[in-house]
């Protein structure tokens, strides 16, 4: 199967602060925020990847750089294994949307529905409109003339999801998009999703902190930790096996039907700033090694799922 | 009984006239017992959290009777509901960071909680004990270096730190009865995990009663011991939380419990219910989840339901087991 898209070697450095002419002059010493280092995946084309992780582990960055909102600072970004470079940007452009967190915020507030949802097509075209919002399961002659503020969270969600189908893209990025949503209504999107999935055959992107959902979503999951994967594989392998320490933490933390104790991993995210050395996880790792606290541990390969850590090494 | 709230109603003031959120409700809490009370947005949930602190907004007025250790608080005025906040009643909100002053340190804040609770119970301490104590709880909700932290602003803290440094306030003024309105919306699921085994610890520890509102199901059942479902400002459903859980009575309990994700793509279509949660100036005639419920028949249209007991705890409101 090819790859819709592929990211190799990423690195994503932000500056702590802006660079002054002075500081370039004296040489003063810079401080970068490693928000993802040496990062690749691949997408197959079809399918739906879930990325989990905690807050500031690098996650939405990872999004971002993929719809190319942000440039990475380092690496290799392949479009249907063609390299993107300046020139033929615009092919990821025309063939990825995003959908956001909080569609509140990242719609409109002043714009009626039916120019929010035409906008990416740059004229309006009813027609187009009209079948984006039925495939959504929204009434276009109910609620053309309204506003965001009008809707409820969940139709105003199935706005944001309709205006990033209009173009027909072949990649979705949705990063937490059930979030900030009931449980009811979350079920729901989750299921309008699928259904566009198998429909149009595209391939989603999920970025989200729920393990319940990402299972429910995904054909792969990539765990990431402190810009860092740590785990990449077949969904069913990682929920059931789960290698990495962390992410047999993290999924331990996950309140179920099944368990009344959780067990989660002590202490917080490292800073991004000034990283442990060795293993990024090796503060808070129950199995921590002595070569965990010294040395980087490399990827490997545990029954096809790839794996970062020494306890495999 | 350690809590008993009776006969509560509670209105807002809106430009469309009188809101009634909250009519006839009773709620019967043991000395001990963490309480889950779930349901989606807009059932009510917050407003009884609001109820039970007086804190609701200014448009909010209620009547009835919320009757902790004896004392009524409704009857209470002002000055005397300030001594019953903070060492009888605490509330952990949504966002810590609205909790805490923003200009004054982490460690006055504390140190503030320390000397109130001493004031109250005369219990005399010096600047050094003080300290020690601050320190002590602070270690005990897991937090490096408590000393640096002490002299931090909240802005400087993540939000799982401060979710906790609020907690160590909870732990150093000892009250006996916390209300947690959605304390980890904001966190993530390992700072939440992190979260709820020091609520429960504390439970354990100080003998501490918990209202723990949330609208996930599976985080009521990890925490409490029992559970009040809640739809259109009624109670639906209270019983244990492992009969709620594994035998659900309510249609909508059943109907919540059906939309949490847990299998794996492609083996089966999510559940969800159909509609909205009515606005309480509209509501429907009869039961108010009838628009929405799959097993409705024509009673539930035209008379809503008591709340029936059922065996030795559970109870609900539903017509199904007249």
């Amino acid at each position: 199967m090819s790859n819709i898209i592929s990211l190799v070697n990423i690195k994503k450095y932000y500056l702590t602060e802006q660079k002054q002419l002075l500081d370039i002059i004296f040489r003063k010493k810079v401080f970068y925020v490693k928000a993802l280092d040496d990062v690749s995946i691949d997408i197959e084309s079809g399918t739906i990847l879930a990325v989990v992780g905690e807050s500031g582990s690098g996650k939405s960055t990872m999004g971002k750089i993929i719809s190319t909102i942000e440039n990475p600072t380092s690496g290799e970004m392949y479009f249907e294994n063609t390299k993107i470079t300046k020139k033929n940007i615009n092919t990821i452009r025309k063939n990825t949307s995003m959908v956001f967190q909080n569609p509140y915020t990242s719609l409109n507030p002043r714009m009626k529905i039916k120019s929010i949802v035409t906008e990416p097509l740059g004229k309006f075209n009813e027609k187009e409109v009209r079948r984006s919002l039925s495939l959504v399961g929204l009434d276009y002659d109910e609620i053309k003339n309204k506003e965001p503020r009008e809707l409820s969270g969940g139709q105003i969600q199935r706005v944001a999801i309709a205006r990033s189908l209009i173009r027909i893209p072949k990649l979705l990025i949705l990063d937490e998009p059930t979030s900030a949503l009931d449980e009811s209504i979350q079920a729901q999107i989750l299921n309008l999703l699928l259904d566009i999935q198998s429909k149009y055959k595209l391939s989603y992107m999920f970025v989200t902190h729920n393990i319940g959902v990402a299972k429910y979503i995904s054909d792969k999951i990539v765990v990431i930790y402190a810009g860092k994967i740590v785990e990449y594989g077949k969904t069913r392998d990682i929920i059931e096996n789960p290698k990495h320490p962390y992410t047999q933490l993290l999924i331990s933390s996950v309140p179920d039907f099944n368990k009344k104790e959780l067990k989660p991993p002590t202490g917080d995210v490292p800073s991004l700033i000034d990283l442990p050395k060795g293993c990024r996880f090796s503060d808070r790792c129950p199995k921590v090694m002595d070569i965990c606290r010294t040395e980087e541990p490399k990827f490997v390969d545990v029954n096809g799922v790839k794996v970062l850590c020494w306890l495999y090494g | 009984m350690f809590l008993e709230i009776k006969n509560l109603k509670v209105t807002y003031k809106t430009v469309n006239g009188l809101s009634t959120v909250l009519n006839n409700f009773e709620l019967p809490l043991n000395s001990g017992d963490i309480v889950s009370i779930v349901g989606e947005s807009g059932s009510g949930k917050s407003t009884l959290g609001g109820a039970i602190t007086r804190l609701l907004p200014p448009s909010g007025n209620e009547s009835g009777e919320i009757i902790i250790d004896g004392k009524n608080i409704l009857a209470l005025n002002e000055m005397e509901m300030t001594g019953m906040r903070g060492t009888t009643i605490f509330m952990i909100f949504q966002n810590p960071l609205n909790s805490l002053n923003p200009v004054k340190t982490v460690g006055f804040q504390l140190s503030e909680a320390v000397k109130i609770r001493s004031e109250r119970n005369n219990e005399n301490l010096t600047e050094e004990q003080i300290k020690n104590e601050i320190i002590s709880s602070l270690t005990s909700v897991r937090l490096p270096d408590p000393e640096q932290i002490m002299r931090r602003y909240p802005h400087e803290l993540s939000g799982g730190q401060v979710q906790r440094v609020v907690i160590s306030m909870a732990l150093i003024l000892k009250p006996k009865l916390l209300i947690a309105d959605e304390p980890t919306t904001a966190l993530d699921v390992t700072i939440q995990a992190q979260v709820i085994n020091l609520l429960k610890e504390l439970n354990k520890k100080i003998h501490m009663s918990i209202i723990f509102i949330t609208h996930d199901l599976s985080l009521a059942y990890v925490i409490s011991n029992k559970v009040m479902v809640m739809y259109a400002g009624r109670i639906m459903e209270l019983n244990n939380t492992d009969d709620v859980v594994k035998k659900s009575m309510h249609p909508y309990t059943t109907a919540l419990l059906k939309s949490v994700p847990v299998d794996y793509k492609g083996n089966s279509r999510l559940y969800y219910i159909p509609g909205a949660p009515p606005s309480f100036f509209n509501l429907p005639k009869g039961c108010k989840f009838n628009p929405r419920c799959d097993k409705v028949f024509e009673k539930c249209r035209v008379e809503e339901p008591t709340l029936l007991s059922l065996g030795s705890e559970g109870k609900v409101r539903c017509w199904l087991y007249e």
